[in-house]
């Protein structure tokens, strides 16, 4: 589904991201996990291609994408919810879902149609709506929902694409504890058409939602396995859970 | 008690006089804001878009020998003329920065002033309202020209389909998602300068249309562009840049405050206006309705 090989990014001599290899299965939920400034931005902004590696090689449904930009990949299936908020606030949940659906399907051009009665948009919002769990919620302007619901909206613009592989950068950052369970079974509910990459830091949702977790810092992979090798890996603990629990995990 | 009526009948008469020229202030104003709004661009050519309406009105009722044939095709020609500026004109201008767009859009309503004068001269034209409107209407206690009250309906009823289209459709949520944030729009798939382009020839239209409607009240003038552009411009800063409610609620605050204004103290009415404006900007810089926080 998504190989990176030898992909490597330095900013004037600075190694952002070195020599890193990855393998993604299709279907997979891929954590990647690591301290503050351990490159997973970098890497997402290489992987939907805002970015130009230096070095390396990014291999998208086996084909070679790396000299694409993010438009094109964005067309091949790749999808992206970003660590801020980018939603229109004075749009309802439903128009916000209306527009990235009737783009997404070519129907944007129908101009003085009313998109929620074209049935392919409103089956696709409905669709969307159920799966980020806003349906009851659909007709609440942006400006006045609370900031778990528009995490979970954003997550529901980026599905409007039908993605094949979604790049989620910490989707429960700021989003309080009760939230963040909430938001787990969320995530746990996507279908399995999709294949998700996370960036986290934050370790539970980590272990709760990943298949597999490949743990970054100073821009190296430094383990990858499922959540329990994870756990009990004594280098990770010692890199990662040990600065956590000695109360700063930034690097 | 007969003292009593004719007040009342006189304040009923204010009202809709305020209300009538408020519907004009709001087709004016209501392109103008939304082309802000969406394109950051103060395009102060619109109200030689209104002159040119009321002269074309002019002449296509002659040529046509109706009213109504004039009411229609004018706001085309005008949309004609406002495409013409945009290709010309106003998609080069959208990067150059607000001072160059108001030195190059001021130079056009003078360019705009001396064609008007070669083509239809200096003297004011007047234009026949429509003979099922020429008549008053009884009502109320009232007699009140119908023509007044077409106008009226004619704002009403754009009011109306604006706030439908942009409630409703899927360009009215393309224009409500553009105004707040473009490179977002963009990022969604959204063709944004398609949009800009539509939006714009609609105001141009909006202000042709505006231009036909005032002829036969104020009569067509060389200069009605320029002096129906301050309150125009008042009151979009009043409502809010961008904002469509603000057109409204701005026109209909000038329109009663002028009106008002001229019968309650006529030689503070002028005041009056420029006062509300710097209430609004040190109170509410953003305007009464601001379509973007």
């Amino acid at each position: 589904m998504l190989e990176v090989k030898n992909l490597s990014k330095d900013f004037g001599g600075l190694q952002i991201i070195r020599d890193l290899s990855l393998k993604v299965e299709a279907g997979e939920r891929r954590v990647i996990l690591g301290p503050n400034g351990a490159g997973k931005t970098t890497l997402f902004h290489l992987l939907a291609g805002t970015l130009a590696p230096s070095q390396g090689e990014i291999r998208f449904d086996g084909a070679a994408i790396g000299a694409l930009n993010a438009v094109r990949r964005a067309r091949l299936g790749m999808a992206r919810s970003y660590q801020k908020n980018n939603l229109f606030e004075s749009l309802t949940i439903r128009e916000n879902l209306m527009l990235a659906a009737s783009a997404a399907l070519g129907k944007s051009g129908k101009l003085f149609r009313d998109p929620r009665h074209d049935a392919a948009v409103k089956a696709r919002i409905d669709e969307i709506a159920e799966q980020i769990a806003l349906t009851e919620t659909l007709d609440a302007q942006v400006s006045t929902a609370p900031y778990g619901i528009r995490r979970q909206l954003e997550v529901g613009i980026a599905l409007a694409t039908k993605p094949k592989l979604l790049l989620m950068d910490e989707p429960t950052s700021g989003v309080g504890p009760s939230m963040i369970d909430h938001f787990h079974r969320l995530l746990n509910q996507l279908p399995r058409s999709i294949t998700l990459l996370i960036i986290e830091h934050d370790m539970d949702l980590a272990f709760d939602v990943a298949d597999r977790i490949s743990v970054l810092n100073f821009g190296e992979k430094l383990f990858e396995g499922t959540p329990t090798e994870t756990k009990g890996n004594a280098m990770v603990r010692s890199i990662y859970l040990g600065e956590r629990e000695g109360g700063e995990h930034n690097a | 008690m007969q003292n009593v009526a004719m007040d009342v009948s006189f304040w009923i008469l204010q009202c809709l006089n305020a209300l009538q020229y408020a519907m004009l202030l709001f087709l004016l104003s209501v392109g103008l804001t939304v082309i802000f709004g969406l394109l950051n661009f103060v395009n102060l050519a619109h109200a030689s878009l209104y002159m040119l309406g009321a002269y074309l009105g002019i002449s296509l009722a002659a040529l046509t020998g109706s009213f109504w044939w004039a009411l229609l095709i004018a706001p085309l020609l005008v949309m004609g003329i406002g495409a013409g500026l945009y290709f010309t004109l106003i998609a080069r201008l959208r990067t150059a920065g607000p001072m160059n767009q108001v030195l190059v859009t001021f130079g056009l309503i003078f360019v705009f002033l001396d064609l008007v004068r070669i083509g239809w001269g200096d003297i004011a034209l007047g234009l026949a309202a429509p003979p099922a409107l020429s008549g008053t209407l009884h009502f109320l206690g009232i007699n009140y020209p119908s023509y007044r009250l077409f106008i009226i309906g004619l704002g009403g009823t754009v009011m109306a389909g604006m706030w439908f289209i942009l409630a409703r459709t899927q360009i009215g949520a393309m224009i409500r998602a553009s105004v707040e944030n473009t490179d977002m729009a963009a990022a969604l798939g959204i063709d944004v300068s398609r949009l800009f382009f539509l939006v714009f020839c609609c105001g141009c239209a909006l202000a042709g249309l505006a231009g036909v409607a005032a002829a036969p009240i104020l009569s067509a003038t060389t200069t009605m562009g320029i002096t129906i552009l301050i309150p125009t411009m008042i009151v979009v800063v009043i409502g809010g840049l961008g904002s469509l409610e603000g057109a409204i609620l701005g026109s209909l605050i000038i329109g009663f405050i002028d009106v008002f204004g001229a019968v309650l103290m006529p030689s503070f009415s002028a005041l009056l206006t420029y006062a509300l404006l710097a209430a609004v900007l040190v109170w509410r810089p953003h305007g009464l309705i601001a379509a973007r926080g």
